[in-house]
């Protein structure tokens, strides 16, 4: 039988922060207790190389604890001092990246415009993808100007572009040239023919509104995409097999939907799956939506930039009614029709009977 | 002992004709690993009631010009020999193992994921119906692993994990390989049924906080008759061969 038993510990940290850091314990969760004042000022000393321990720590577990527990400047620095530290594993600057997108600053998109250029793509990779959640028009100009051969930092560089664009008031002629050709992207396919939904299961959503809005919100980990979401209102979205909760930019309150969706180019929303029991909430789609003069184009994102559903509205009297189809990599076939006025919001999901694509199985060893 | 080993490789795993016992019956395909391998052992419990395994490199090229190298290639065959160890209490086997992998020109939003990008790369991907998906990942930016409760068996089922996802682990220290193993086997627990236990010496681990968040820590290796016959109920299953 294997021997599984851990050695003597004299590391002098408490059980708390050894079992948020050691490298042979795991938060089933991410859900880590926050911190104390003693375990957070030994955590800070750990990461910056002052305190030593003799157990084996994992420094990406460390990482997760600090910015669970406390999102102050200090963190922000020692974050981004590990995403600079070229003898960390490329993987735990990733994270470091990826973190630093919780803290949004000014500090924060330089620390990550400094590491832009790191040749480790995945590294990279993860670098602009930070910068996408949380940079400005000077974080978009770098990413204009980088150049890379690899298709993974490519496709996040777009993305990116495109997201700051559309979080960005800049009428600087790059980022309204950005902010036009997300939803126009695949316009063949938004414009596809409508199919016959004849035998499709249909869902309406629902609005949801108070203190489990805010609930939901509180319980987000990742990234908002810089969006300051709607605390008050938000739609339960049932698809059949899974339920989905719509968070909604804060610009889109009861009274002037219409006029917040219609006033410029933006992300309006975020979707995230319900969790499952003791798990937190994680974004799954990106909402951004294009006003023109006659309505409005849409598209549904992944998070790492794959349009799913796409579409357009048209302004009627009663307000405005659209509809988004699957467009990209979705099994299930969906058609979501709406109708938006200022006062109200409505959503039905029509479901296929059967998936509209095959898996794929990768490669056979 | 020889009839034995080709009359269960043929009956239980597909397999007839010349063989190499650690390829096609342990089904470890990337060399030699720092564990002891008893034949006659890994016979009697693939022979029982046991489940396959599809795993998944998620970014891997041949000759390791993707996000793998060696040896993290071989950190799921030592998961999956500590895991069939700690399966072997309950009488539950690991069987035939498929290994795949996802290229990287077609894994290139799947370097670092969350619990919902999890989902998107088990709707995009799976491995054939005879095998519980595993994927292995490089970057985990919120959990250790990832898994469906309870999972279904119908890999064209949407909206919900239809595999388990998992990070390959930082070291490659024999303990560090030993806790992969407890993680392989904790997030294949989730998905043939089990869930949180209330003990760190378990597997499926515990809530010391009362915070309804399970931990598993290096320790966690027990598993009890009441979860080896939850786990056997699961419909990926296979009766004895």
């Amino acid at each position: 039988m294997t021997n599984f038993t851990i050695g003597p510990d004299n590391s002098g940290l408490s059980p708390t922060l050894l079992q948020a850091i050691s490298a042979t314990s795991l938060e089933v969760e991410l859900d880590l207790p926050r911190l104390a004042a003693q375990d957070l000022a030994d955590l800070k000393a750990i990461l910056k190389g002052e305190k030593r321990t003799n157990v084996p720590i994992s420094t990406k577990r460390a990482l997760n604890a600090l910015v669970r527990s406390e999102r102050s400047p200090e963190t922000r620095a020692i974050t981004a001092s590990i995403l600079s530290d070229s003898r960390q594993p490329n993987r735990v600057r990733s994270l470091a990246a990826l973190n630093l997108s919780l803290m949004p600053a000014p500090e924060t998109e330089r620390a990550l415009i400094q590491n832009l250029q790191e040749a480790n793509t995945q590294l990279q990779a993860s670098v602009v993808r930070s910068l996408g959640r949380i940079g400005t028009v000077q974080a978009f100009e770098q990413l204009q100007r980088l150049d890379t051969a690899s298709e993974l930092v490519r496709r996040q560089v777009a993305f990116a572009k495109q997201t700051i664009a559309y979080r960005s008031d800049s009428s600087a002629p790059d980022l309204q040239a950005e902010r036009t050709r997300l939803p126009l992207a695949q316009r063949d396919q938004l414009s596809a023919p409508a199919r016959s939904t004849t035998g499709w299961a249909t869902f309406s959503a629902k609005p949801v509104t108070g203190h489990p809005v805010q609930e939901k919100v509180r319980n987000i980990w990742g990234s908002t995409y810089g969006l300051t979401l709607n605390q008050t209102l938000g739609l339960e979205v049932d698809c059949g097999t899974a339920q989905h909760f719509l968070f909604l930019h804060e610009r889109l309150q009861q009274g002037r939907f219409l006029a917040g969706l219609r006033s410029r180019p933006s992300i309006i929303g975020l979707l995230a799956p319900e969790p499952e029991p003791e798990q937190h909430v994680t974004i799954r789609y990106v909402l951004l939506a294009n006003p023109s003069d006659q309505g409005l184009a849409l598209a549904v994102t992944r998070t790492n930039g794959d349009l799913v559903y796409g579409g357009d509205g048209t302004l009627t009297r009663a307000g405005l009614r659209f509809t988004l189809r699957d467009v990209g990599p979705t099994l299930t076939p969906t058609e979501i029709v709406g109708q938006v006025s200022d006062d109200e919001i409505q959503l039905t999901l029509r479901i296929g009977p059967e998936n509209s694509r095959p898996k794929r199985h990768g490669v056979a060893i | 002992m020889k009839t034995s080993l080709r009359a269960t490789a043929a009956s239980c795993l597909g397999v007839s004709g010349k063989l190499s016992v650690r390829r096609d019956v342990f089904g470890y395909i990337w060399g030699p690993m720092d564990r002891r391998l008893s034949v006659k052992t890994h016979l009697q419990r693939i022979r029982g009631t046991a489940f396959n395994l599809c795993v998944f490199l998620v970014g891997h090229d041949p000759g390791f010009g993707g996000w793998f190298d060696q040896d993290e290639a071989r950190q799921p065959q030592h998961a999956i020999d500590v895991m069939r160890e700690l399966y072997a209490q309950v009488g539950v086997g690991v069987r035939k193992i498929y290994w795949r992998y996802i290229p990287v020109a077609e894994a290139t939003g799947y370097f670092s994921l969350d619990g919902a990008e999890a989902t998107d790369l088990t709707e995009d991907f799976s491995g054939p119906n005879d095998g519980l998906d595993v994927f292995y990942v490089q970057l985990i930016t919120d959990a250790g692993g990832w898994s469906k409760r309870n999972g279904s068996c119908d890999k064209n089922k949407t909206g919900e994990r239809t595999g388990s996802v998992i990070e390959v682990q930082g070291s490659n220290s024999t303990a560090s390989l030993n806790f992969g193993g407890i993680l392989l086997a904790h997030e294949v627990g989730h998905y043939l049924g089990l869930a949180h236990a209330d003990t760190i010496t378990n597997v499926m681990g515990s809530d010391t906080d009362g915070d309804g968040i399970g931990t598993i820590n290096s320790t966690s290796v027990n598993l009890t008759t009441s979860q080896g016959n939850t786990m056997k109920g699961h419909c990926s299953i296979k009766s004895a061969c």
